[in-house]
């Protein structure tokens, strides 16, 4: 399996992957299992994937130049810049056409735009939780806030950045934002799975937070069989039993 | 030369060596993009100053020998001399500057000034952190050491899970919101009297002070549960504040300790 991943990687970097070998590489980085040689490709597959229902732009040259620069991780956040910027002049073009455009249906139309400047929000929000700064990703994270609602790419990524964020003031930040996700186990199971590796109590206490809001009385004292803190803090411990 | 003299020469040029201040100075290129400071020290204190030069200038401060008297008898009578040795790399490509150490001991301090427009990402697990004057987007960490930040103008995202963090901004960023958490630390933060920001605020068994009048309201009320018994669980919850308007969010939380809140004359 790894070798053949090693495969579609160089050809994915060479740019001549097509389009059925590019989802399938994508799938990899978002089973979970991935071999730690290859992590350091995760982020920009799990980027990837959530844009995946976008077009995929032919040229590869800006893709090899990741590749070559990916020790200089520095590096991506210039792109940043053209990439919101990009973003911004969509919102802008959308309001101006909106306004020099005659609209015939104009709850149509309405729905689009509104449509539209929440892709342009989850996309922000998605470019910017693969920054290297805290403050970046923590800006993501107030895009997210943005939106009506968590889509599960985004929500699979949130539980990513929960579990793997160095940051604790990110980790924290986030984790309200899971609940906007209307599939309740992923985010159930994803938060149970995450508080047992946490060792700040902060976080675990948010997550707590999280569940009783998430989970209702029976489910909550079911949850306690398959809570095992590492380290538990005296508030937390009290936290927990009280539900 | 008799032998203990020449011990002690050789131990008082050693100590003399290592304790010399050496200062780094590591041009910036205009051409690169602004500058970006990556610090991570497993061990010593960081002082950062913003200044109006384009360079880095870094002095490593090291640890002073400790020998121990002749009379000090620790390891089958064998004296002990110390043992300072430590790593510390730094490297500097396209305006990027890289420090690390994974040393415990050795390295005391490091002062480095550095652009004041400079982003930094920096960690020390043991020792304190200052940064003066910088204007850029700070992500800085001490696990065991305090935090004090004063002289800015771009976002912070601190933690000190075992130390007090002090904050002083002269100019709150109107993009970016800003973070600092703490496990036992008490938080303290100084915002211009004219600002605008609302604060997120949350101290789970300490207090919330303030040396101007803010109405304070629970933030995430969906955290309010209905029980079977009719009563409603609340674990904790934030508390949000509006400084005038309000704007960008400065969130600050700490467990076990208080939250100071300033305002300083504009």
């Amino acid at each position: 399996m790894k070798k053949e991943i090693k495969i579609l990687l160089d050809k994915y970097y060479e740019g001549t992957t097509n389009h059925q070998e590019e989802p399938e590489l994508i799938d990899y980085f978002f089973s979970g299992r991935i071999e730690e040689e290859l992590f350091m490709h995760r982020e920009e597959f799990l980027l990837l994937g959530s844009f995946k229902n976008l077009t995929i732009p032919e040229g590869r040259t800006n893709r090899f130049n990741t590749y070559l620069n990916r020790n200089h991780f520095q590096k991506y956040a210039g792109k940043k810049f053209g990439q919101i910027a990009a973003s911004i002049i969509l919102i802008i073009s959308g309001y101006f056409a909106g306004n020099f455009f005659p609209i015939h249906d104009s709850s149509s139309a309405l729905n689009e735009l509104k449509e539209n400047l929440e892709t342009v929000h989850e996309n922000t929000a998605l470019l910017l939780l693969n920054q290297p700064l805290a403050n970046e990703r923590l800006q993501g994270i107030e895009y997210i806030g943005k939106l009506e609602a968590v889509n599960a790419e985004l929500a699979k990524t949130l539980l990513v950045s929960l579990n793997n964020d160095s940051n604790e003031n990110v980790r924290l930040a986030l984790i309200p934002y899971l609940l906007k996700h209307e599939d309740k186990d992923l985010i159930k199971n994803g938060l149970i799975k995450s508080i047992n590796h946490q060792e700040s109590p902060l976080i675990q206490l948010e997550i707590l937070n999280a569940l009783i809001y998430l989970l209702d009385r029976n489910e909550l004292k079911n949850i306690h069989a398959e809570i095992h803190l590492k380290s538990p803090n005296e508030l937390v411990n009290k936290t927990l039993k009280s539900i | 030369m008799k032998p203990t003299a020449f011990l002690k020469f050789t131990l008082a040029l050693i100590s003399f060596c290592v304790n010399a201040q050496e200062s780094i100075v590591l041009p910036i290129d205009p051409a690169y993009r602004n500058a970006f400071v990556n610090i991570s020290l497993q061990s010593g204190s960081i002082e950062i100053v913003g200044h109006d030069k384009n360079e880095f200038i870094i002095d490593v401060q090291l640890d002073s020998l400790k020998t121990e008297t002749k009379t000090t008898k620790n390891k089958n009578g064998f004296m002990r001399l110390g043992n300072n040795a430590f790593d510390i790399d730094i490297t500097n490509s396209e305006n990027r500057l890289d420090i690390k150490s994974y040393s415990s001991k050795g390295l005391k301090k490091l002062v480095i000034n550095v652009p004041s427009s400079s982003d930094m990402s920096i960690v020390t697990n043991k020792g304190n952190l200052v940064v003066d004057a910088v204007h850029g987007k700070l992500d800085v960490t001490s696990n065991y050491g305090k935090i004090d930040i004063k002289g800015i103008n771009g976002s912070v995202v601190a933690s000190c899970p075992n130390g007090n963090v002090a904050v002083d901004f002269v100019e709150i960023d109107k993009k970016a919101p800003s973070s600092i958490t703490s496990l036992n630390g008490k938080i303290e933060v100084s915002v211009p009297k004219k600002s605008s920001v609302s604060f997120n605020l949350l101290s789970i068994e300490g207090g919330i002070y303030s040396n101007f009048d803010m109405q304070l309201t629970p933030k995430v009320k969906s955290y309010y549960k209905n029980t079977d018994n009719g009563t409603y669980t609340s674990i904790k919850k934030w508390m949000i504040g509006t400084l005038n308007k309000g704007g960008p969010s400065i969130f600050i939380s700490t467990v076990h300790s208080d939250i100071y809140l300033k305002t300083t004359k504009d």
